[in-house]
């Protein structure tokens, strides 16, 4: 399942009332978005957009049927069950060392301000002024120790750029720490704190 | 020794104007309402004075600020007696006793300001620090650098930190894992000594951890002291290769040559 169909399928059934629906929708042949709503007390506009968007997931069926000539939704359950299922490792970094020979250092005057941490040899955080004037606002990214600890080594501006690996080694840090390192750097990058030079 | 000095000179103002001031007063008061408030307001002056050597004494040991604190407490107690001894010349009491006092440890404490045992030496640090720098435009950092390793003991540790703080080299604040030397220059000592600044955060410093591990961290406002910028990256390892040197020689007992390597600068042996 898309990470995004599920993050929605997970607000759905967050609802404090989702499961009631899921009650009458089991137990009914098929019920419109008022019946749901009376049957309940809630408002018939939370019923019908709890059910449409069970609709786009394909949980439900929408029809569409006529009292009259007046036009309206019909909802019946599709399926019996719900599963969930995200695949997390399609976030790994496919080739990490990617990039690693990046010549890099801190740009000059750069808005960010460096935290070190109680141990004296890592930086604890990062924070980065962003906007102007009234929009100024504080960006605090907390780094994870081996992050601390490279960005402590990292070369100061316009001082000789070092590589990742070089940084990487001189920090005392190992190779599994390089994606996290990477995802550090990468964002620095964005912020205008770090410079790459080749 | 011939070199370029490379912080900015100190402006002569900054040491003369309380000296003039005083005599301004007292001069001011003699003219005014005679020579016993005069006196007495000057040995008031003096005596507002005295905790100021005498906290650089306690908390450096530097022994040559006890001698400060005697002349001014000797000048003080001069000054409150002259009055009586001016109005009464056949009994003078202990005025001349003070005066000879005041005067030998004038001697005193002359030949320690000529000599710079009373200097603060942060001044000399940086200019130490910043010789093999060169200028290549503002690159400023406002965040700690690690500088290298120095094999260091405890033991050598505790004997370096006494030595740097009776020197007036830096003030030491002793942490669980490390050392930190903020380099002692003049105007940033009052709030150290009267014990209102706590920590050193907003200072330049020198960390040393037991491990040998040395960070260097320099303000905005210590950088600006020097005439050129200075490339930053090259300025901090060079203070922690500085404060390396230092702790090597003072593990080897040649704490002299500290001494000797400031005092070759030249400057000024007022700050």
């Amino acid at each position: 399942m898309e990470y995004e169909k599920a993050a929605r399928l997970g607000a759905i059934l967050a609802k404090d009332y989702s499961e009631d629906l899921f009650k009458l929708l089991v137990n009914y042949q098929d019920i419109s978005a008022s019946e749901a709503a009376s049957r309940l007390s809630l408002h018939i506009r939370t019923a019908q957009d709890f059910l449409d968007n069970l609709a786009d997931l394909e949980i439900v069926n929408k029809t569409e049927v006529f009292e009259k000539k007046r036009p309206y939704f019909r909802y019946n359950l599709a399926k019996s069950k719900i599963t969930v299922t995200v695949d997390l490792s399609a976030y790994e970094n496919e080739n990490p060392r990617e990039g690693l020979s990046r010549l890099i250092r801190e740009r000059a005057e750069n808005r960010a301000n460096f935290t070190l941490a109680r141990t004296g040899d890592e930086f604890s955080s990062v924070t980065i002024w962003e906007g102007e004037g009234r929009d100024r606002q504080e960006h605090k990214i907390s780094l994870t120790s081996p992050q601390g600890k490279f960005l402590f080594h990292l070369p100061f501006p316009k001082s000789r750029p070092m590589s990742i690996t070089g940084i990487l080694e001189k920090a005392g840090l190992g190779e599994k720490y390089t994606s996290e390192i990477q995802n550090i750097v990468d964002e620095l990058i964005r912020q205008e704190v770090i410079e790459v030079l080749s | 020794m011939f070199f370029e000095r490379k912080t900015k000179p100190k402006n002569i103002i900054r040491w003369i104007w309380f000296p003039i001031l005083v005599l301004i007063i007292f001069f001011v008061i003699f003219a005014l309402a005679g020579p016993r408030p005069a006196f007495y307001t000057l040995g008031g002056l003096y005596l507002l004075i005295v905790p100021y050597p005498f906290m650089i004494f306690l908390r450096t040991r530097n022994n040559g600020y006890l001698a400060v604190t005697g002349f001014v407490l000797a000048a003080c107690l001069m000054m409150i007696s002259a009055p009586q001894a001016i109005a009464d010349k056949s009994n003078p009491g202990l005025t001349p006793f003070f005066l000879v006092i005041m005067y030998i440890l004038m001697l005193v404490v002359g030949y320690l300001t000529i000599n710079r045992k009373l200097r603060w030496r942060g001044e000399e640090v940086f200019e130490l620090a910043a010789m093999p720098v060169e200028d290549i435009g503002n690159s400023f950092s406002a965040r700690p650098r690690p500088a290298g390793k120095v094999p260091v003991s405890k033991t050598e540790m505790i004997r370096f930190v006494e030595f740097m703080t009776q020197n007036l080299i830096a003030f030491a604040f002793r942490e669980e894992n490390r050392v930190v030397f903020v380099p002692t220059l003049p105007g940033n000592d009052l709030p150290y000594l009267f014990g209102t600044k706590k920590d050193y955060l907003n200072d330049t410093w020198v960390a040393i951890d037991y491990d040998g591990n040395i960070t260097v961290n320099i303000t905005e406002e210590d950088y600006l002291l020097f005439k050129m910028d200075l490339d930053f990256d090259q300025l901090c390892q060079s203070l922690g290769d500085l404060f390396r040197e230092f702790l090597e020689l003072s593990k080897q007992g040649q704490d002299s040559r500290i001494i000797d390597r400031m005092n070759a600068l030249r400057l000024s042996p007022i700050n």
